[in-house]
């Protein structure tokens, strides 16, 4: 027996059938395009390049009475820009009102009142979130390691980079759902199974070349659409303004990072995320031996997990937190304000939990595929 | 070099598939007969480790059927089988090469040797959607013995073959049977008819006749018909 040395041949075909399922090609090559196009529209679709350049006459300043005062010069009392000369304050003045929100009016403010009331927010949230003492220290902890006054920076830049890091992973369940539903149906639908069965590396070993095949097309595809993403980004926009705290774009973060930083995490959990919604897909296809229904789980898992993390009341707090860590909900800039901390020994934030999480999860799908694969023969 | 089935039973709910079935077979070319629903298909099932049997087993000299061992020596074919439409012929056997453990030189040469023994050599490198049905068959015939099977099961290898096609398949059997026990389930008596040593006859999931079939016994077509309508689980067993 020889079963070693034709576990690679296994693969290669496995990786073939995937390579020759029409659907999931299409739908790589029409995401691969839009890839280009989020490129362009997620900065483009929010600003012109002229009044980028206004905005980024204001770049690197610090968050001050000497700042604010400028603002209230350029707005009326309501916060509008009067005068298009005034257009540099333009999106310094909507990262202000999003931190003043409904709670301070333009005549009141200055620096003092700005950072106070972003601090009322916060434990505003907080109490929202139920947070334990532990949990408030440990916030507190990284609060004190924020640098004030936070130095403006535009965030066109971020904002299309972060969010557009976000919507790959929604691509990516399309093209996972389109390229692995059919991985273990295929057999049971083409009738190959009976002699794949018979056959002497046609269980074990050809379970994981599967898994293998499935996971490296899946991992190719989004490395292909990040590398796209991030050249087209940086070739067209650059990446100013990504070295900046987080804070410039989301405000009430108490997190220590860089705009950079963030976008480092959110590629981590894409890819991570993109592994075990792979595994899932690959453990639903083994189960249910159905393409159609395959996809159906895969996608309605998803989008039924995205829609319930928000329903979910904090009340019950070990679901919601479950709920929140899953890459539907996870892969988003906005996690930054999840501030209930996970507590493995020590306290961690979702974006340091989730990847051992999916890590333990993906290896979990496998295994459990493992055994009913195994026990698959009636 | 034997394969031997003791009191195989199968069940699916309420309905016993395979009732306590027993048998040997050696090396040579064995005839399965039995009309469509005599279970012939589950029978051969659990012969290649498909499918579990509710009682019984199945074992090769000692080895049981679930074991690696087994399916080393194993080549199966079975009825209404499936392929991969995009795959060319020679991917597919190279698949299936993999799958039988052979490794990448063997299987080339192998893949070489049988593209040439089932007649599709200039046919090789075309994508099975575009083969006919009998080319579709041949290609089948060529995974179940890609790996030198010692147990070859055949489960109505013949449908789909034109008549040249069932003279050249017969005569491969024929062949493979002087080194292999091959056992050939059909419901078309002629198949059998010329190169099985031995016959094995089966109604609602019993054998009602087993034994060995000359020439000079007669046409083994009348006496299956008159088997099956008597429905005799008399065994001649000559």
């Amino acid at each position: 027996m020889h079963k070693n040395r034709t576990f690679g041949t296994l693969y290669k075909y496995e990786l073939l059938k995937i390579f020759k399922n029409k659907v999931a090609v299409i739908t790589f090559m029409v995401l691969f395009i839009f890839t280009f196009l989020q490129g362009e529209f997620e900065v483009s679709g929010n600003v012109t390049p002229e009044a980028l350049e206004q905005y980024r006459t204001l770049s690197g300043r610090a968050i001050d009475d000497t700042l604010i005062s400028e603002l209230l010069d350029a707005t009326d009392e309501s916060g509008r820009i009067v005068s298009d000369s005034d257009i540099a304050y333009e999106d310094f003045n909507d990262w202000v009102c999003d931190v003043i929100g409904y709670g301070l009016s333009y005549s009141d403010l200055n620096e003092t009142s700005l950072y106070q009331e972003r601090k009322r927010t916060i434990q505003e949230a907080h109490e929202l979130s139920c947070l334990t003492e532990a949990e408030e220290g440990y916030w507190a902890d990284g609060e004190s390691r924020i640098s004030k006054p936070i130095v403006y920076h535009d965030t066109v830049v971020t904002a299309g980079v972060l969010e557009g890091t976000t919507n790959l992973l929604i691509m990516m369940v399309v093209i996972i759902a389109t390229a692995l539903s059919s991985v273990f149906a295929m057999e049971t639908q083409r009738k190959t199974d009976p002699m794949i069965r018979a056959s002497l590396c046609g269980n074990r070993e050809l379970y994981f070349a599967k898994i293998l095949a499935g996971m490296s097309y899946v991992l190719g595809a989004i490395l292909i659409l990040l590398g796209v993403f991030y050249a087209y980004i940086g070739i067209r926009w650059g990446f100013d303004g990504m070295e900046y705290a987080i804070q410039t774009y989301r405000p009430f973060s108490q997190m220590a990072l860089t705009n950079l930083q963030l976008a480092g995490i959110l590629i981590m959990l894409t890819i991570l995320g993109s592994l075990l919604i792979s595994a899932f897909s690959l453990f639903v296809s083994c189960i249910t031996r159905n393409g159609i229904a395959a996809m159906a789980v895969i996608i309605g898992t998803h989008l039924g997990l995205f829609a319930l993390s928000s329903m979910i009341p904090y009340g019950m707090r070990a679901l919601s937190q479950f709920f929140c860590l899953m890459p539907a909900t996870l892969v988003s800039s906005r996690l930054v304000y999840e501030f209930r901390l996970v507590n493995a020994g020590k306290l961690l934030t979702c974006y340091q939990a989730a990847p051992v999480l999916y890590i333990l999860m993906t290896a979990l799908f496998i295994i459990i595929g493992s055994i009913a694969y195994d026990r698959q023969v009636k | 070099m034997e394969l031997k089935a003791d009191r195989l039973t199968r069940k699916y709910d309420r309905k016993t598939a395979v009732d306590g079935m027993s048998f040997e077979l050696q090396k040579g070319v064995t005839g399965l007969l039995g009309a469509n629903g005599a279970g012939k298909t589950t029978l051969i099932k659990m012969m290649c480790g498909i499918l579990a049997p509710t009682s019984g087993e199945i074992t090769y000299d000692g080895v049981p059927v679930k074991s690696e061992e087994y399916r080393n020596v194993l080549g199966y074919l079975p009825q209404d089988f499936g392929y991969y439409p995009d795959f060319t012929g020679r991917d597919f056997l190279m698949y299936f090469a993999a799958l039988k453990g052979l490794g990448k030189k063997d299987a080339k040469e192998r893949c070489a040797e049988l593209f040439h023994l089932v007649n599709l050599e200039d046919k090789a490198d075309v994508k099975i959607r575009n083969y006919s049905g009998g080319m579709k068959q041949r290609i089948g015939i060529a995974q179940a013995i890609i790996n030198r099977p010692e147990i070859l099961i055949l489960d109505e290898p013949t449908a789909g073959l034109d008549p040249g096609e069932r003279v050249r398949f017969r005569n491969l059997i024929e062949e493979l049977g002087k080194e292999s026990i091959v056992l050939l389930s059909t419901h078309i008596v002629s198949d059998i008819e010329h190169v099985a040593g031995r016959i094995i006859m089966m109604r609602a999931g019993q054998i009602i006749w087993q034994g060995t079939w000359k020439e000079e016994d007669g046409s083994l077509e009348d006496f299956y018909l008159k088997q099956f309508e008597s429905g005799s689980k008399e065994s001649i067993n000559a």
